[in-house]
């Protein structure tokens, strides 16, 4: 650190809104922490890496990296969405490469051990010598693939992959209690047409602080301002689980000059939603849109400090709605989250300044984004607790 | 990587008109085209052909062992049918 780089102190991140400061620069920047916070804030709790609808069909494959770890998302034979770690139990060789549809068995291209789509390893030829399959030293039921803990809600595909967080039930209570009227209804996804991808230069972290924040609106969306002014929306702050901000004044895309016809609603909503709207960072890397008559899920998927993959899906009530509609709703959206792209870009490169001290939060307007800097430095200082304590038993 | 030494040999059937060294080159040249192809289907077929144009329960077994790894990889039926085979031979679980 040089003489006047300004302090590093995850404590001040802590404080109360009013007198704390933002995670420091090197939160955004420093490959080493990037690891550390993929371990701490992306392995450890409920993370979001794919959506159902992305495996349509039975035998659909999606491999990825999530969190350094390469993973495989799948819809087994039976229509159950399992995710795995995409490695065959023999050599550790890397089991799929692209997105496909596993017809029958998943083969490993190296010695061809073959795996189920349920995970089961069912094949293991010359295990035992040329045309001999079989060995007392090898025992398939020990060797299926590794599953990662999994739970889909809201058509997202959550993973836990330390397999230490406590249950997606209790985990999510809270935030499926705020939206308890949406729980169980159905939740088409949109289609080709309803799915985009941002790249971004920026932490995955900006992204989630500039969702969740309203303050920004006026300035940097004066198209939605100008019917959601600034004082029609508050924050949301449920500490230790989610952040965000929420408009009372939503207004449905209707055909024509109003009048016309607009997507369908989800069934049996309370007045509120008549004109609300809400939306939330479920921490760590999935932020929800949930509207009358359609949401949004867009996953963040971090690449490296300064790069993000921002992968949105959209959802309806109903399978039936016009492609027109739903394209030119997807375009609004993608409209409304490029505009989003130069400040979380520019955010980025302020962090290379070295006096910046992660900054001063606007203790009414920034609570949401103080929320989600207190959630990680918490889980940050735990598990540089954790890890010091495991170094100094050894 | 290859076969085992001397595995093929001419079978009764499938290639009947050909003289033993040229039918097994015909195999040969289509397992190859195969491969290069990626078709599981018609590799599962030609190794089964293999298998019975095989001189011996091990090569039998070899062959048969990639028959049904690739029958297994495309969701073939004839995978059922090849695992039992295998298992007849004492080479599968």
């Amino acid at each position: 650190m040089r003489p006047t780089d300004a302090p590093y102190d995850l404590d001040a991140v802590l404080r109360p809104v009013a007198e704390a400061r933002g995670l420091p620069n090197a939160h955004y920047t420093d490959p080493d922490v990037f690891a550390e916070e993929s371990a701490a804030l992306l392995a450890d709790t409920w993370a979001g890496c794919a959506v159902a609808a992305q495996v349509p069909e039975n035998g659909d494959a999606l491999p990825m990296t999530f969190a350094g770890v390469p993973i495989l998302v799948i819809r087994d034979r039976k229509g159950v969405v399992r995710v795995f770690q995409n490695v065959c139990r023999h050599r550790g060789m890397i089991l799929v490469t692209a997105p496909r549809k596993i017809e029958g068995a998943i083969r490993c291209p190296y010695h061809s051990w073959c795996y189920g789509t349920d995970g089961r390893l069912v094949a293991t030829p010359h295990v035992g010598g040329p045309g001999m399959n079989v060995h007392p030293g090898v025992d398939r039921s020990d060797l299926g693939l590794a599953e990662i803990r999994s739970h889909i809600w809201r058509d997202v595909v959550w993973i836990n992959l330390s397999g230490r967080a406590p249950p997606f039930e209790e985990a999510f209570a809270p935030l499926r209690t705020r939206w308890a009227e949406f729980e169980g209804k159905a939740l088409v996804h949109g289609g080709p047409e309803s799915a985009f991808t941002l790249d971004v230069a920026c932490n995955w972290k900006l992204a989630v602080e500039n969702y969740c924040e309203s303050y920004h609106l006026p300035w940097v969306h004066p198209g939605l301002n100008s019917y959601s002014r600034l004082e029609d929306h508050y924050n949301i702050e449920a500490p230790g689980a989610y952040s965000g901000q929420g408009t009372v004044v939503y207004r449905q895309m209707v055909d024509g000059d109003g009048g016309g016809a607009a997507f369908p609603d989800f069934d049996a909503l309370s007045e509120k939603w008549n004109t609300g709207a809400e939306y939330v960072a479920a921490y760590p890397n999935v932020l929800l849109g949930v509207h009358r008559d359609h949401a949004f899920a867009i996953l963040l998927q971090p690449v490296g400090p300064g790069h993000t993959r921002e992968e949105i899906h959209l959802y309806y009530a109903a399978p039936d709605t016009a492609t027109a509609k739903r394209e030119a709703n997807a375009a609004l959206w993608k409209e409304v989250f490029e505009e989003d792209i130069f400040v979380v870009e520019g955010m980025q490169s302020g962090r290379a300044g070295p006096l910046f001290d992660g900054g001063r939060f606007s203790p009414a307007m920034d609570g949401p984004t103080h929320c989600f800097h207190a959630w990680a430095a918490e889980r940050i200082l735990s598990h540089r607790s954790e890890a010091s304590g495991l170094s100094a038993a050894e | 990587m290859s076969a085992p030494a001397g595995a093929l040999r001419p079978a009764a059937a499938g290639t009947p008109d050909l003289p033993a060294p040229e039918a097994a080159a015909t195999l040969d040249a289509a397992l190859v085209h195969a491969h290069e192809s990626g078709d599981k289907a018609v590799l599962a077929r030609l190794y089964a052909d293999a298998a019975a144009r095989a001189d011996d329960t091990r090569q039998k077994a070899f062959y048969l062992t990639h028959a049904y790894v690739f029958a297994l990889d495309a969701g073939l039926a004839d995978a059922t049918r090849l695992h039992a085979r295998l298992r007849a031979l004492g080479c599968e679980e």
